[in-house]
C-alpha cells in the first residue's frame, strides 16, 4: 500500500498503541501536549497524526527492538502485515522551565518536525465563542492566556533546536484583528527568532484587511505562509466556521491568498480545505479557485469528532489536488510534512504519477546542505524584493 | 488596534518584477564601481598619449574613476570627493599636504558661511516672514498670486541656497493648493504653482553667490588654478541679465502651458493672512538676523574683494553667535556637512588636473575638436552644462566641467575667468527632469506634476535659457569688461 493510502486510512481509523511502546514514549504517564494524535512517520518520510483510539481499528502501533512498528489486522488474530515506522517521541524540552518559571511546552510543540509556536492563546474564535465546529483545539479554550515573552519564545527555541527536534518555526495566532490579521502581534516574536536563529520561519495568521499588511509579513522575514479558508462552500463556511465567516468572511481569504501568492515565492502560500465536511464538488471548486490563483490547497484531514469519510470516497478529490497544483506549475517542493494534512505532492500516488523531479527536489531540502540552500535563497529573495519607500525618494535624490 | 508592527518599517512595497530583471537592476551600482575602477586602472597602465606627462596621466586615471562615480551617482558625491583625497597623494599627483590644503580653499568655508547665515535666517523664522509677506501684499488674484509665488522663490534664493527656499515654501504651496481645492493631476493652476516654486528658486539661485554651491565651487575651482576671482558685485553683475530674461520667458511658459482655470484665490489669502496672524510682529531675533545680513550683504559688496567673501561670511556667523541668536544644535539641523566634503574634493581634483597638465590635454582631444572659435567653445561648454545638469547635481557638473574648460581656456587663448560663469550659470539650470535639483523633485513630489507637465515646457526653457546665456556672453559681458578673449600678446 503506497504511504499516502496508509496515511488516509490511519487518520481515518486510528491505531491501537500497544504497552510497550506506551510506555517508551511516555503516553499514559501524565498530561502530554499532544495526547490525542501521535506524529509517526511513515516510509518516504510521510508524516501522519494517528489518533490513538480504544475503538476497534486495523491498525497497532508497535515497539519493535528500539524502533517501532505498524502492524495491521484485517479481522483475523494474525497481523497481515508490518511496516516499519519512526514514532515521534516527545521532545525532553517539554518537560524543562523557561528562566521565568513557564513550562516550555507551554510555548513551542513539535509537530512533524516544525516547533508550531503559539505566543497568545492558540485559537481567537475559541476565545470569542465562535471556534470551527470540528476543530478540537479551539472548542476547549476558555479563557485567554498569558502572552508570552519573545525573550522566553526565543529560549523555547534554542532548546528544541539545540535537541534537533525541530528544522522550521511555525507561528500561528489566536489573534485575528481586523486590521492586519494578527501579523502584527507575531511581528516582535518573528524578528527575534529571525535574529537569533537561522531558520525558515511559516507563519498561520488571518487575512487581513489591507494587501500591505501581506507585504509587510514577507518583510518581516515570514517565509511561507497560511490564512486557513478550511471550507470553500460559503454557506457551510457559515455554518462549520462561524468565526471565519462572521469576523472575516471568504472573500477576504481568497483575496489576500490570491495578493499573497503573488508576493512569496512560489508554493508557499496554502491554505486548508477540510476533507468530507463539504461536498466533493465544492472541495473541487476550491482546488481550482485556489490554484488559479497560486495558492497551494492542503487536504485537511482534521476532523475533531466527525470521522472522515472513506478514502475510496475522496480519492478523486486527491487526485484532483495534485492534477491541479500541476497543471498550474507551482511549486509543490514547499509543503511537506503535514501530520494532519495531505499535501499536492503525497497526493500524487492517487494519481499514479511518480512526479520523480518534485520528489527529488523536495528530498534534497532534507539533507543539511539542501536546507542551508533553500533558507540562503530565500533570503536572497527577500533582499532582492522588498524595496522600503525611502529608498525610493533616496533614489530620486529627495 | 496596531497599526504598525513593531520592528517593521512602515513602508514596503514588494518589487514583483521577474527576479532577472531585478537582479540586472541591483547589478547596475556594483557594475558602475568595477567600470570605473577599470577605467582607473587602464589609464593608469597605458603607454601615455603623445603630450601627455606621467603626473597628468595620473592625474586623468583620478578624473576617470570620479567622473564615472560622480555621473552615475554610485558613491554618494560627497564620498567621491573624498575618494579623490585619497587617491591624488596615493598615486603621487600632489603631496598629500598640498591635497589637504586644498580642502580649506577660501570657497568652502564662503559655502559654510552661507549654510550659517541661511541657517539662521529659517531658524528664526524670517525667511517664512519674507515669503508670507511678499504673498500677503501682492497675491490677491489667481495672476498674481502665482507670479508673486514665482517671484518671491526666485528673491528668496537670491540669499538662501536654492534647495533651502524649496524645502521652505513647499508646504505653504501644499497648504494653498489644499485650500483651493486644486485636484492633484488635473490643476492646470496647481500645476502651475508648483513649477513656479521649482523654476524660480533655479532661476533666482544663479543670481549670486548665496543661491547655492555652483559659483563658490567654480570660483575655488578658478582660484586654485589662476588666482584669479570674482568679487560678489561683479558676479551679480553677470548673472542678472540671464536672470532677468529667464524670470520673463520662465513666467511666459509657465502661463502658456498652464493657463489659470481657476476664478478666486480668497481661500488661499485666508491661509496666508491667518499664518500671518499667527507669526505677531518680527521678534527681536529676526530683527537682528536680518541687520546682520543686510550688513553682511553689504560688505561683499563693498569689501569682498579686499577682505574675501569667506571672511566676511565667517565674520557675520560670529557676530550672530556672539549676540546668542542661534546656537550651534540648529546650524547642524541646517548645514549639509557633505556638500563642503563634496566642495573640497572637487577642489582638490581640478587643481591637480590643471597643474598636472591633465586638463589642457583633456581640451586638446574633446572641445578643441570640434570648436574652432572661442564663442562656439563657450556655446559648447554650456550646452555640455545645461544637459548634463539635467541628470546630475548641479555642483558635481562643475566639479566636472571646470578643469576641463580651464584647459581649454588655456588653449584658445580665452580669459581663464570667464570660464567660472560659463561652467557655473548653465550648471544651474536644470528645467526638465525631476532628478535634475531637490527643487524638482520636491515639486514632483508633490503629485500635481506630471513627467510630461515637466518634460516640454522644462525643454522649451532649457532652450531659451542656453541662447539667451551665449547672447549675454557675446553682447552683454563685454561691456562689463568680461572679455571672451585675453587681449593679444
Amino acid at each position: 500500500m503506497e504511504p499516502v493510502h496508509l496515511k488516509l486510512e490511519l487518520a481515518v481509523h486510528g491505531a491501537r498503541l500497544d504497552a510497550a511502546l506506551a510506555e517508551r514514549i511516555g503516553r499514559g504517564a501524565g498530561p502530554s501536549p499532544a495526547r490525542s494524535a501521535l506524529d509517526v512517520v511513515l516510509p518516504g518520510e510521510v508524516w501522519v497524526g494517528v489518533p490513538i483510539v480504544d475503538t476497534p481499528t486495523p491498525f497497532v502501533l508497535a515497539a519493535e527492538g528500539k524502533g517501532a512498528c505498524l502492524l495491521r489486522h484485517d479481522g483475523a488474530d494474525q497481523a497481515s502485515s508490518r511496516i516499519g515506522v519512526r514514532v515521534a517521541t516527545p521532545p525532553r524540552y517539554y518537560q524543562r522551565r523557561t528562566s521565568r518559571g513557564t513550562l516550555m511546552s507551554t510555548i513551542a510543540t513539535v509537530r512533524a518536525g516544525q516547533l508550531v509556536i503559539s505566543p497568545g492563546a492558540p485559537c481567537g474564535y475559541g476565545l470569542s465563542g465562535a471556534p470551527c465546529r470540528f476543530c478540537v483545539e479551539g472548542a476547549r479554550v476558555e479563557v485567554e492566556r498569558d502572552e508570552a515573552s519573545v525573550a522566553n519564545v526565543i529560549e523555547v527555541v534554542r532548546a528544541a533546536f539545540d535537541e534537533g527536534v525541530a528544522q522550521h518555526v511555525y507561528f500561528n495566532t489566536a489573534l485575528f484583528d481586523p486590521e492586519d490579521g494578527g501579523i502584527a502581534f507575531l511581528a516582535p516574536y518573528i524578528e527575534g527568532v529571525r535574529r537569533h536563529f537561522d531558520t525558515l520561519v511559516v507563519a498561520q495568521v488571518h487575512p487581513p484587511r489591507s494587501t500591505a499588511w501581506v507585504d509587510r509579513t514577507y518583510a518581516m522575514g515570514v517565509d511561507a505562509l497560511s490564512y486557513n479558508l478550511e471550507i470553500f462552500d460559503p454557506v457551510l463556511l457559515g455554518r462549520h466556521c462561524v468565526g471565519r465567516a462572521r469576523y472575516i468572511g471568504r472573500e477576504r481569504y481568497l483575496d489576500a491568498l490570491a495578493h499573497a501568492a503573488s508576493i512569496f515565492p512560489s508554493g508557499t502560500v496554502w491554505s486548508d480545505l477540510v476533507m468530507g465536511l463539504e461536498p466533493p464538488e465544492s472541495t473541487l471548486a476550491g482546488i481550482e479557485a485556489l490554484t488559479a490563483k497560486g495558492v497551494v490547497p492542503v487536504a485537511s484531514i482534521v476532523r475533531g469528532e466527525t470521522p472522515l469519510p472513506e478514502p475510496t470516497a475522496i480519492a478523486p478529490v486527491l487526485t484532483e489536488l495534485y492534477r491541479a497544483v500541476k497543471r498550474r506549475g507551482i511549486n509543490m517542493g514547499w509543503v511537506r510534512d503535514l501530520a494532519l494534512g495531505i499535501t499536492p505532492l503525497e497526493a500524487r500516488q492517487f494519481a499514479g504519477d511518480g512526479a520523480r523531479l518534485a520528489v527529488t527536489l523536495q528530498q534534497l531540502t532534507r539533507f543539511r546542505l539542501g536546507a542551508l540552500a533553500t533558507r540562503n535563497l530565500s533570503r536572497f529573495r527577500r533582499r532582492l524584493r522588498v524595496r522600503r519607500v525611502s529608498e525610493s525618494f533616496d533614489s530620486a535624490r529627495l | 488596534m496596531t497599526n504598525r508592527p513593531r520592528g517593521v518599517p512602515p513602508e514596503i512595497v514588494i518589487d514583483t518584477r521577474p527576479l532577472w530583471r531585478i537582479l540586472v537592476g541591483r547589478a547596475y551600482r556594483p557594475t558602475v564601481l568595477l567600470v570605473g575602477l577599470a577605467a582607473f586602472l587602464v589609464i593608469r597602465v597605458i603607454e601615455p598619449p603623445a603630450g601627455l606627462q606621467p603626473a597628468a596621466q595620473k592625474a586623468l586615471a583620478v578624473f576617470a574613476i570620479c567622473l564615472v562615480y560622480w555621473v552615475t551617482n554610485a558613491l554618494p558625491l560627497m564620498v567621491t570627493s573624498l575618494l579623490a583625497m585619497v587617491l591624488l597623494p596615493t598615486t603621487g599627483v600632489l603631496s598629500a599636504k598640498d591635497t589637504y590644503s586644498l580642502f580649506g580653499n577660501e570657497a568652502v568655508f564662503f559655502i559654510l558661511g552661507a549654510f550659517i547665515l541661511a541657517a539662521s535666517l529659517m531658524k528664526c523664522g524670517l525667511s517664512t516672514r519674507i515669503a508670507i509677506t511678499i504673498l500677503r501684499r501682492f497675491g490677491h488674484t489667481p495672476r498674481s498670486l502665482l507670479l508673486s509665488f514665482f517671484l518671491m522663490n526666485a528673491f528668496m534664493a537670491f540669499f538662501m541656497s536654492e534647495h533651502a527656499v524649496a524645502a521652505m515654501t513647499f508646504p505653504i504651496t501644499v497648504e494653498i493648493a489644499r485650500v483651493l481645492r486644486l485636484p492633484r493631476g488635473q490643476s492646470s493652476y496647481g500645476r502651475a504653482l508648483f513649477l513656479a516654486m521649482a523654476w524660480g528658486t533655479q532661476i533666482g539661485g544663479i543670481a549670486t553667490l548665496l543661491g547655492g554651491g555652483r559659483a563658490p565651487l567654480a570660483l575655488g575651482m578658478l582660484r586654485e588654478s589662476t588666482g584669479q576671482t570674482y568679487s560678489f558685485g561683479q558676479w551679480t553683475l553677470a548673472a542678472w541679465p540671464l536672470v532677468a530674461a529667464l524670470l520673463v520667458a520662465g513666467w511666459q511658459v509657465i502661463i502658456r502651458f498652464f493657463p489659470i482655470d481657476i476664478a478666486s484665490v480668497r481661500d488661499a489669502d485666508h491661509v496666508i493672512e491667518e499664518k500671518a496672524l499667527r507669526m505677531g510682529r518680527p521678534s527681536a531675533n529676526e530683527r537682528a538676523i536680518g541687520l546682520i545680513m543686510l550688513g553682511t550683504l553689504a560688505a561683499w559688496i563693498i569689501g569682498g574683494e579686499e577682505f574675501g567673501l569667506a571672511s566676511i561670511a565667517m565674520g557675520a556667523v560670529v557676530v550672530i553667535f556672539l549676540f546668542g541668536l542661534l546656537t550651534w544644535g540648529g546650524v547642524e539641523e541646517y548645514v549639509n556637512w557633505g556638500v563642503l566634503l563634496m566642495y573640497g574634493g572637487a577642489i582638490a581634483l581640478g587643481s591637480a588636473l590643471n597643474r598636472s597638465g591633465a586638463s589642457v590635454w583633456i581640451a586638446s582631444v574633446t572641445v578643441s575638436r570640434w570648436a574652432h572659435s572661442p564663442l562656439a567653445v563657450i556655446a559648447m561648454i554650456s550646452a555640455f552644462g545645461i544637459l548634463l545638469t539635467e541628470a546630475m547635481s548641479h555642483s558635481a557638473v562643475v566639479a566636472l566641467l571646470m578643469p576641463v574648460a580651464l584647459g581649454i581656456a588655456q588653449q584658445f587663448g580665452i580669459d581663464p575667468r570667464i570660464m567660472a560663469p560659463v561652467v557655473a550659470l548653465p550648471s544651474g539650470l536644470a528645467f526638465t527632469l525631476p532628478v535634475g535639483t531637490p527643487g524638482n523633485a520636491i515639486a514632483y513630489s508633490s503629485g500635481y506634476l506630471r513627467l510630461r507637465d515637466m518634460l516640454g515646457p522644462g525643454f522649451l526653457l532649457v532652450a531659451i535659457a542656453w541662447a539667451v546665456f551665449n547672447l549675454v556672453v557675446r553682447y552683454y559681458w563685454p561691456l562689463i569688461g568680461l572679455t571672451v578673449s585675453i587681449s593679444a600678446g
